[in-house]
């Protein structure tokens, strides 16, 4: 027995030793869309009180105007959302410690959320993680066993990648930390063309089974928000305007989710049904046009709701 | 939990630690049925409660044949054995199914039936641990095979994680006797058992999950490619589902050898068969060998003349095609190779001189032989993978008809090239197996004994080397893209 263990830990140390050799030269590139995650942070904790937190995944990074906001509302913007890949467990986690009391939060979660991606993907994880190893602070439990599940993926990639040194491209564009400006709203994208890929639209809509559990973090949130006094709202994410014709899958999230949270809702989902032209790349990633649409409906909601809080006794 | 996850990697590290720690019988069978409760409840903590029902239906029912004496009570509780694993397996796997073709066959009979389905979640893995529960009962029934008494071990037995979700599938008499006795550690079979994981996972993370694409392009949107592209992406899946589930079943033998419990072999080089029969001996033998063993001969077997034995092939070929998967395409499948295997038995026993077969062949006759047997199993698997029984006709259709043109062999040229580096690798894994073909895996390396130190010591970096180059292509070649074990859905 103990030589075996000493013949296997050995194999497993010289594995180890010229795996080791072989990734020593990856370095995260410090341009990647997820080295936001570091701006992100940095603005939310710079940013003067009462402020006005979006989070979500890429719908509110794509799709939500700061600017505007800024102008129009006496809240400082910032904009938090940056990949549905990290989960809701994640997005959630991220702000809890840094929340004020007189905060305003607006959640606007993908439908991916509820259909299977509480607990994220690996490489988005993974990404964020090494752009900002603090991170690690907000892995949920679901969180590690995505990452543990398919952590492969990634060490995959790095191994495959760690010799390109890659960290020494320059990456630009809407991808990129370069998209991102002062309030965390990715704004490379804006104004470019509309090419969507409707193939790939939907997937998680067609085959995934609504999660119920995330009602549950979802009202735990509200709870907690409500310790901090900070107020907290729901609005949905925008979508091609054919997606109502699947609109079954809708009518469950809505159902199941939206009409049983105890958060308030800002706006319907037909409110967030857009034209397909007015998407860049793909579902969730509003082009100029639309975004100010959205923000304008978010803002006309957030009046409302801040006006009645106002003269509530 | 699925064996190539850092998961996995952990959870057997621990698993293995403290089993092996544990000086007492009791506590590592109760470390097992944790560990595997564990495994199993990582997908979903509820299918933990089925396993658990079946487990105990079993259990009751096999201590109450011990003392049942007349033949309508031992009738009645194997009946209630059957029924209830038949049953659950019925309801989660079957019952949507059934309802879906009950509402066609209502609808052709002109009735308005309305769409009911039920919409059920399949437990994974609860065919192979059905069929292991059933062996139990029928093995006790028959008096095979003495009823388990302690309540742990027989949980453990039926939930022994290395072979849960995808097999093989054991019977008691192997697997429950060696639970029921103590264990000691052979540092031969561990070392064994750690190799054959290895050449496991080179043939599910390299060659596997590499073709998977492939055969996925294809068989997704058959319409879309022509014959040879079709035939192409057809050996790619023959290839793709052997590396799948003998590299599953590789890792579940391995995992069980260092745990110091022997797991049947489940698969010998079946591409190397010279005939359907042979292929048969050779592939998923533990399902092959269950069919044969509770259905196949209690039917009659081949001892009741040629139509007998046509019409039992053709059953129990039909009801394995139906066990894979509640679809049509499957039961086409397993028809096709119960039709193959019934005019296989009949040709040879028309043939004159039945001692002909022994001779020795030639190596281009013996070649043949295995390339007719290689392409009759591709037909089959056509209908295996296609989408529907539609799309399998369509795809041989497309075979047939249109791969007489030249333009139609472009796509498939610049297919080849684009994956040289995985056809490369596949290739050179089936040379690898044929030229290791006498032993249970590849990577078995008995040295007997070598008196010169130098030898020995040379011989032991060469394998290091070997094994240190599989860890590499895994780490280099492996797309880990989360891509579950072809059988896991069974």
């Amino acid at each position: 027995m103990k030589n075996f263990v000493l013949k296997l830990t050995a194999f497993f140390i010289m594995q180890l030793l010229l795996i080791g050799w072989a990734i020593a030269p990856y370095r995260p590139n410090p341009d990647m869309f997820w080295a936001s995650t570091t701006l992100k942070h940095e603005i939310l904790s710079r940013a003067q009180s009462p402020r006005m937190i979006f989070i979500g995944g890429s719908n509110v990074a794509f799709g939500v105007d700061s600017e505007l906001i800024a102008n129009q509302l006496p809240y400082f913007p910032v904009n938090m959302g940056l990949d549905a890949g990290l989960g809701l467990d994640f997005a959630l986690n991220e702000i809890k410690d840094e929340l004020r009391p007189g905060d305003i939060v607006v959640l606007s979660p993908e439908y991916e959320f509820f259909l299977g991606l509480r607990s994220g993907q690996e490489s988005s994880l993974a990404r964020v993680l090494e752009q900002r190893p603090a991170n690690a602070h907000y892995l949920a439990v679901g969180n590690v066993t995505t990452l543990s599940d398919h952590g492969f993926g990634f060490f995959h990639w790095v191994f495959m990648n760690a010799r390109k040194r890659l960290d020494r491209k320059k990456i630009t564009g809407p991808y990129s930390l370069s998209a991102f400006n002062e309030y965390g709203d990715a704004v490379a994208h804006l104004d470019r063309r509309s090419t969507p890929d409707k193939a790939a639209a939907m997937k998680a809509f067609q085959r995934t089974p609504l999660d119920a559990s995330t009602l549950g973090v979802l009202n735990r949130f509200r709870a907690f928000c409500q310790k901090r006094n900070v107020e907290l709202y729901l609005s949905h994410p925008p979508l091609p305007a054919y997606y109502a014709e699947r609109q079954s899958r809708l009518t469950e999230v809505e159902q199941k989710i939206y009409q049983r949270v105890s958060i308030p809702v800002l706006d319907k989902q037909s409110d967030m049904f857009f034209p397909i032209d007015q998407f860049y790349d793909t579902e969730y990633h509003l082009l100029r046009e639309a975004r100010d649409i959205r923000t304008r409906h978010l803002i006309a909601a957030l009046r409302n709701q801040l006006a009645t809080r106002l003269s509530q006794p | 939990m699925t064996f190539t996850t850092i998961t996995f990697a952990l959870f057997f590290i621990i698993v293995f630690a403290v089993y092996w720690s544990i000086p007492s019988k009791t506590w590592q069978n109760v470390l097992l049925l944790a560990a595997s409760y564990i495994f199993y409840g990582w997908w979903d903590y509820r299918f933990c409660g089925l396993l658990l029902l079946t487990s105990l239906i079993d259990y009751t029912v096999a201590r109450l044949l011990e003392t049942a004496e007349a033949p309508r009570h031992r009738h009645r509780l194997l009946l209630i054995s059957l029924s209830s694993n038949l049953g659950m397996l019925g309801f989660f796997k079957y019952s949507d199914f059934f309802a879906a073709n009950f509402r066609a066959l209502l609808n052709s009979l002109g009735f308005d039936a309305s769409p009911f389905t039920l919409n059920v979640v399949l437990p994974i893995g609860i065919s192979f641990y059905t069929f292991q529960s059933l062996n139990y009962t029928i093995d006790v029934y028959r008096r095979e095979l003495k009823p388990c008494a302690n309540l742990i071990e027989f949980l453990a037995f039926v939930s022994y994680f290395p072979h849960l979700v995808a097999g093989p599938i054991n019977r008691a008499k192997d697997l429950l006797t060696q639970i029921e006795i103590p264990r000691r550690f052979d540092p031969g079979q561990a070392l064994d058992g750690c190799r054959q994981m290895l050449w496991g996972a080179v043939k599910k993370a390299v060659i596997a999950d590499n073709l998977a694409p492939i055969v996925e392009a294809a068989y997704n949107e058959p319409g879309q490619h022509a014959g040879p592209q079709l035939a192409f992406a057809t050996v790619c899946f023959a290839l793709q589902i052997y590396c799948d589930f003998s590299g599953y079943s590789d890792i579940a033998i391995g995992c069980s050898n260092v745990l110091g419990i022997r797991l049947m072999r489940n698969f010998a080089y079946p591409y190397f068969s010279q005939s359907l029969s042979e292929f048969w001996h050779r592939w998923h033998i533990s399902l092959s060998t269950w069919f044969r063993d509770y259905l196949y001969i209690p039917l009659g077997g081949s001892r009741q003349g040629a139509w007998r034995r046509t019409a039992n092939l053709m059953i129990t070929f039909f009801l394995s095609g139906l066990w894979h998967g509640a679809a049509w395409h499957y039961v086409v499948w397993g028809t096709i190779n119960g039709a193959g295997l019934a005019m296989e038995a009949t040709a040879a026993s028309l043939r004159r001189d039945p001692a002909r077969s022994d001779r020795k062949v030639l190596v281009l006759a013996k070649i043949s032989r295995v390339l007719a047997t290689f392409s009759f199993i591709c037909v089959g698997w056509v209908f295996f993978r296609a989408n529907s029984v539609t799309d399998a006709f369509s795809i041989l259709h497309r075979i047939a008809t249109m791969s007489y043109s030249a333009a139609n062999w472009d796509p498939l040229l610049s297919s080849l090239l684009d994956h040289r580096v995985i056809l490369i690798g596949a290739a050179g894994l089936m040379a690898v197996e044929w030229i290791r073909r006498k032993n249970s895996h590849p990577l078995v390396f008995a040295m007997g004994r070598i008196q010169s130190r130098w030898v020995s010591g040379g011989l032991t970096m060469l394998r290091w080397a070997v094994y240190t180059f599989l860890v590499f292509a895994i780490c280099q070649y492996a797309p880990f893209r989360g891509r579950e074990f072809i059988y896991f859905q069974f």
